[in-house]
């Protein structure tokens, strides 16, 4: 049925506006160009209401826009102008294609004429975003344009949600069109068909499931990204099977669970890497087990059944042969599960159950303390403590990414906002803006290294300028220390271009952005300085010192299998 | 060598080449023929054959074109 009042001529700008407030879309994050000029003069009027964060650098909108989805489960949106404002936006497309983040970002292109004519800041951005979209559109009349948005948010929400990228070519938003009413046909014709899930599988993985002896589940983003982490708590309370997470299913399990071993895999525990060598079922439930979980997938859990549970099906059998596969939301498995198993005895042997959960007073992750310096560790748990372990945790990437997901205690869903398969350097920044303008009533921790927080602090500009108060701790170990980490371990200790000899004084940097500032360098002290930053009432920058060999424990080499874990063991 | 044939049904529209491209440049497959036929129905049959001994390649192939949204189906021709 069409909306008669709404069909009024409006330039297509309006209408892209007026069709991103109809899905739901609230916050844009941009930059203008002369390309998008038209989109900027029709969000001047703000007819819509949709807020607009003018970012310093493109490539912060990408990331803030992920920040806000990973910290609401609904889209990010970016609107960036032609040419170099969307190439650079490239790594943040990358970043949530790699991490499934709903994403829609609108680039403009020059005008429909010149297409093809390599005109001024004109690219061929379907090509360039072709392997790291789920979809792109161009739009080619202005008609189209409610269509477009609406499967664009369909397309990036659906299924393994992603990003999704429309060129605008500026004539279009110039253009005269109707808005009020959303197409009866769909945009394009492309395949969204969901999973029916498969009962029978189902109830074959119950069977399976309730003669191991020795099972554990991996916890995985796809839990995350299905509400699932209830009904999966339920699994794990009812049976006492143990768990382990990935790193982006971390707050799938509440960290005090007895039956959550902590994060598994490259940095993971030693309790969580032991329990997976040593399983006889294994029931990964949204992971992709990626090379940083299977470090070698020809001794990956050797003696387990696998089972597989995962939205995409061609993430099923692409790593490790599986028994049990099963192409469904974690949600719908999860509680058919939990419904097949009511009735069922689990063979789960006591001694396995009793060997494999949380100690009183020992902590899944240690590291050596000491009165000398400050330790990464420390300051994490700390800050746990002050946060309750309900802060809005935002990394960056490198050591205090894993020190972060090794010790914050992570409660819950959309509370963790972090690069992992993509790795991002400059992530964090942008991203803790985002996930403070989608919960602005929230405390907003953002963990970030020396080498990260010089990649993208130009957003520090935007913390005043947008009231966000958001509390940056950066760990500075004045090296690039992951890199570092690895030439120590694996290259003979040859330290080639992994130390700062200079950096800038970041007191100063803080203080011309007008945020507050303070240096942590005395251990005695750390508790109550901690304290006394985080009391600020607008943004602040933790300086941490740290030393600079400070390394992240356990560690299992690229290719090398579990039993190969090097731990802290007398060095602690 | 072993010759490869895969046979997908696409929704065919502009663009979908650019995706179908990048997969196989990605996973170094040097196409030896493709052919395209297309239908009313906007529904097209793209068959293409290529030469590698690596199975896993191959099922690399057709496991990232299943990936893809306007690729309905991806079937081996033995």
């Amino acid at each position: 049925m069409q909306d008669v009042q709404s069909r009024v001529s409006q330039t297509g700008a309006q209408i892209l506006l007026d069709s991103l407030e109809k899905a739901g879309v609230q916050v844009l994050f941009g930059y203008p160009g002369g390309a998008v000029i038209p989109m900027y003069d029709a969000l001047y009027d703000n007819l819509n209401g949709i807020e607009h964060i003018l970012v310093r650098h493109e490539q912060a909108a990408a990331h803030a826009a992920e920040g806000y989805a990973k910290a609401t489960g609904k889209p990010g949106v970016v609107l960036v102008t032609s040419g170099p404002g969307a190439t650079n936006t490239v790594t943040g497309i990358a970043d949530a294609y790699s991490d499934s983040v709903p994403l829609i970002v609108i680039s403009g292109q020059v005008g429909t004429h010149g297409i093809g004519t390599n005109a001024f800041q004109e690219l061929d951005m379907l090509s360039i975003t072709s392997s790291i979209t789920k979809m792109s559109y161009q739009v080619h009349h202005v008609d189209e344009l409610p269509s477009i948005v609406a499967e664009a948010y369909q397309v990036a929400t659906s299924g393994r949600p992603g990003p999704v990228l429309i060129d605008l070519p500026k004539d279009i938003t110039l253009e005269s069109g109707v808005s009020g009413t959303l197409p009866s046909q769909s945009a394009r014709k492309i395949n969204l068909t969901e999973p029916a899930l498969n009962l029978t599988k189902i109830q074959e993985l119950v069977e399976g499931l309730s003669r191991a002896k020795q099972p554990v589940i991996i916890a995985g983003a796809g839990v995350l990204k299905a509400n699932a982490q209830g009904l999966l708590r339920q699994l794990v309370n009812q049976y006492h099977i143990p768990v382990v997470s990935t790193l982006l299913g971390l707050g799938a399990m509440t960290s005090d669970n007895p039956f959550f071993l902590g994060m598994a895999g490259m940095h993971g525990s030693v309790l969580a890497n032991t329990a997976l060598d040593q399983a006889d079922f294994i029931l990964n439930i949204g992971s992709r087990f990626d090379d940083r979980v299977v470090t070698n997938a020809k001794d990956f859990s050797r003696h387990a059944t696998i089972a597989h549970i995962d939205i995409d099906i061609t993430e099923i059998g692409r790593v490790l042969e599986t028994t049990y596969q099963i192409h469904a939301d974690a949600y719908e498995a999860l509680s058919a599960i939990l419904k097949f198993s009511e009735f069922k005895k689990m063979a789960i042997t006591k001694d396995w159950q009793s060997k494999n959960q949380q100690q009183p007073n020992q902590p899944i992750f240690d590291y050596p303390e000491t009165d000398q310096a400050i330790m990464p560790q420390t300051v994490i748990e700390n800050i746990g403590q002050l946060t309750k372990g309900k802060a809005l945790i935002v990394t960056d990437v490198g050591q205090h990414q894993m020190w972060v997901a090794q010790h914050y205690p992570f409660q819950d869903n959309h509370q963790l906002s972090t690069s992992g398969g993509l790795g991002t350097m400059g992530y964090g920044i942008p991203a803790a803006i985002g996930a403070k303008i989608a919960k602005p009533d929230r405390e907003v921790v953002l963990f970030v290294g020396d080498g990260g927080f010089q990649m993208t602090s130009e957003e520090l500009a935007i913390l005043n300028d947008n009231n966000l108060n958001i509390k940056i701790v950066m760990l500075n170990n004045h090296s690039l220390g992951m890199v570092r980490q690895w030439q120590t371990l694996f290259f003979n200790q040859r330290l080639s271009q992994t130390v700062f000899d200079t950096q800038p004084n970041f007191g100063k940097l803080a203080s011309a952005y007008g945020i507050n500032y303070m240096l942590l360098d005395q251990p005695d002290s750390l508790t109550d300085d901690l304290q006394r930053a985080f009391a600020s009432e607008k943004s602040i920058l933790i300086e941490v010192i740290i030393p600079e060999d400070a390394q992240v424990l356990p560690m299992i080499n690229a290719g090398a299998p579990y039993r190969d874990m090097i731990t802290w063991g007398e060095n602690k | 060598m072993t010759t490869h044939t895969l046979f997908t049904r696409v929704y065919n529209h502009t663009g979908f080449l650019v995706r179908f491209a990048s997969v196989l440049t990605r996973l170094n497959v040097n196409i030896k023929s493709f052919t395209v036929i297309s239908n009313d129905d906007e529904i097209a049959t793209v068959s293409f054959t290529f030469e590698s001994e690596d199975n896993n390649q191959v099922a690399n192939v057709r496991r990232n074109l299943k990936k893809q949204l306007d690729i309905l189906s991806v079937g081996y021709v033995k």
